[in-house]
């Protein structure tokens, strides 16, 4: 069954999309990441088109990370002083972002921007992720994961704060900075960062990684619903009846996804993620080598 | 709905009716055929072109190139009065009804289509030929610019109909449909008609809401993604 989208103007089938939320809501629930990696390159792989695939998804993330911050909260996994900061850097980063996204659709360059930061930043993390996943598979038995503590010179910046939930007291600079990088990475990437931040909360900040997914999910939904603003002010593109169609199958999807996860360890699901990342990352980077089908493309001028 | 018309340029009449003279995208809108079929008042054997117009905008052809190993757009031409939309039918192939000047002149064919570089442009023509060639081959893949000439047939030596089709993608807006009365190399008599593509219901009250009242919109789709969430986070307890 056809469905017409109004936005992005173009004839989907309907059973595709449900199904592509719920294969996609599978795989966040089963990892605990948002899947907005995986989402948008499927939609613009369909046919949706990219500036329309970016913004839509950030609209339907904000309603993920709504779903999955109340069961944290109830646990008081949130920490929401240091969600509040993360956020601020984040609605610098994400205007600054949707910015930079319409200057470089005008330029013609927004694919390919799109395309090498899913590279680069699938690649980092996937790579990082698999090695130490690998590693604490092998070594399991022997220690248990030691609590991170990092010590290193963000300790030595000003404008320290006390974070009570996260016992920490740092500097505002870098949980600043981390809040701007995703931000940005958000809005021309059409992700929640959920993939960058966490890592990033762990091993850069220090934070315990119970409060981490938590907090990640609660500076989010601020993030991506500044971004769907500003895509649906600045470029038109928000389609809410695509949003809506993979709001319903992602529903199930992570259901479904969850159980399944809590069958598995946490080593091996992270071996799984690491290999689906890297395997989204080599599909991006291949299309951007192999030579085109046509060297020519074309593109109304102004407006999508 | 139907649109009648009668031209009368050279004396001699020439009816065209249209199925419809709208076509409406819904939600469930694939695509759809219109039937456009006409008379010509004298008992002459005579041929007939149809051809449908859309709205004429500005195109952007971007060409890409083999940079340190990456295919990246690195030249762009500019085009004006360029139809979102293209196609012909006609009763016999075309240069067997009219002569290679007359087709261009009038712009019979999608490969006669004479679109204008904007203006500035400093490329020779060579590479402006290779843009121009580029435009209609991707408007042809996506297919808004037809890639066979459809059939006009004749029932008697007066009646003829053809079926036009408009694909999934037909982009909005009046559209022009002409059609040509052709006899001995010469065009006796032309005809023209408006459509109009159009979004109705749901479709063009979402697409109106999101284009005139951005920021509402986008809030609103806020509000909806969150309250989703927040129901998903209820069944979810639930179940």
């Amino acid at each position: 069954m056809q469905i017409y989208l109004p936005i992005a103007e173009v004839s989907v089938n309907i059973f595709l999309i449900l199904g592509m939320g719920g294969g996609v809501g599978f795989l966040s629930g089963l990892f605990g990441v948002g899947g907005g990696f995986l989402m948008t390159p499927l939609l613009i792989f369909i046919g949706i088109p990219p500036a329309v695939a970016v913004a839509t998804e950030a609209n339907q993330i904000v309603a993920s990370s709504v779903s999955g911050v109340l069961a944290h909260w109830k646990r008081g996994n949130v920490d929401v002083k240091m969600g509040v900061m993360l956020l601020i850097g984040g609605v610098i980063g994400s205007t600054l972002g949707v910015w930079l996204f319409t200057i470089l659709k005008e330029l013609g360059q927004i694919d390919l921007v799109i395309k090498v930061s899913y590279v680069v930043f699938l690649g980092i993390i996937g790579s990082v992720m698999f090695v130490e996943s690998l590693r604490t598979m092998m070594h399991r038995q022997k220690q248990a994961a030691p609590r991170r503590r990092v010590h290193n010179w963000m300790h030595g910046l000003p404008l320290k704060m006390r974070f009570h939930r996260s016992r920490l007291y740092i500097s505002v600079i870098p949980t600043l900075m981390i809040g701007v990088v995703v931000g940005i990475l958000s809005a021309i990437m059409g992700v929640g960062g959920g993939f960058i931040m966490v890592p990033a909360m762990i091993y850069l900040l220090g934070m315990p990684t119970a409060v981490v997914v938590g907090t990640s999910l609660f500076q989010i939904i601020f993030v991506t619903a500044n971004v769907t603003i500003l895509q649906a002010v600045n470029n038109f593109a928000v389609d809410v009846v695509l949003a809506l169609l993979l709001l319903a199958g992602g529903v199930i999807g992570a259901q479904f996804g969850a159980k399944a996860g809590a069958k598995l360890h946490g080593e091996q699901l992270r071996v799984l993620l690491a290999v689906m990342v890297l395997g989204v990352c080599g599909k991006i980077g291949f299309d951007l080598l192999i030579t085109p089908v046509d060297v020519f493309s074309i593109g109304p001028v102004g407006g999508h | 709905m139907l649109l009648f018309g009668i031209s009368t340029a050279h004396g001699e009449d020439l009816a065209i009716d249209l199925s419809h003279n709208e076509v409406a995208i819904t939600t469930a809108f694939s695509g759809t055929d219109l039937l456009l079929f006409g008379a010509t008042d004298q008992n002459k054997k005579s041929d007939i072109i149809v051809v449908v117009r859309g709205p004429k905008g500005k195109e952007i052809v971007r060409h890409k190139e083999h940079v340190m190993g990456l295919w990246i757009n690195s030249g762009e031409m500019e085009f004006v009065g360029v139809p979102d939309f293209y196609t012909v039918a006609s009763s016999r192939p075309l240069n067997e009804i009219l002569p290679e000047d007359v087709l261009k002149r009038e712009q019979i064919g999608a490969h006669r289509l004479v679109f204008s570089p904007i203006a500035g442009t400093t490329m020779g023509p060579e590479k402006q030929a290779a843009y121009h060639e580029a435009l209609l081959r991707n408007k042809r893949r996506q297919g808004l610019y037809a890639t066979d000439i459809g059939d006009v047939t004749f029932v008697g030596v007066n009646l003829f109909r053809t079926t036009l089709h408009f694909p999934a993608a037909v982009p909005v807006g009046d559209y022009r449909i002409e059609t040509y009365l052709v006899r001995d190399d010469k065009i006796v008599t032309r005809h023209e008609t408006e459509m109009r593509v159009h979004k109705i219901g749901v479709e063009e009250e979402i697409y109106n809401f999101a284009h005139q009242q951005a920021w509402a919109y986008g809030i609103l789709a806020i509000i909806v993604a969150g309250l989703a969430g927040w129901v998903a986070n209820a069944i979810f307890r639930k179940a």
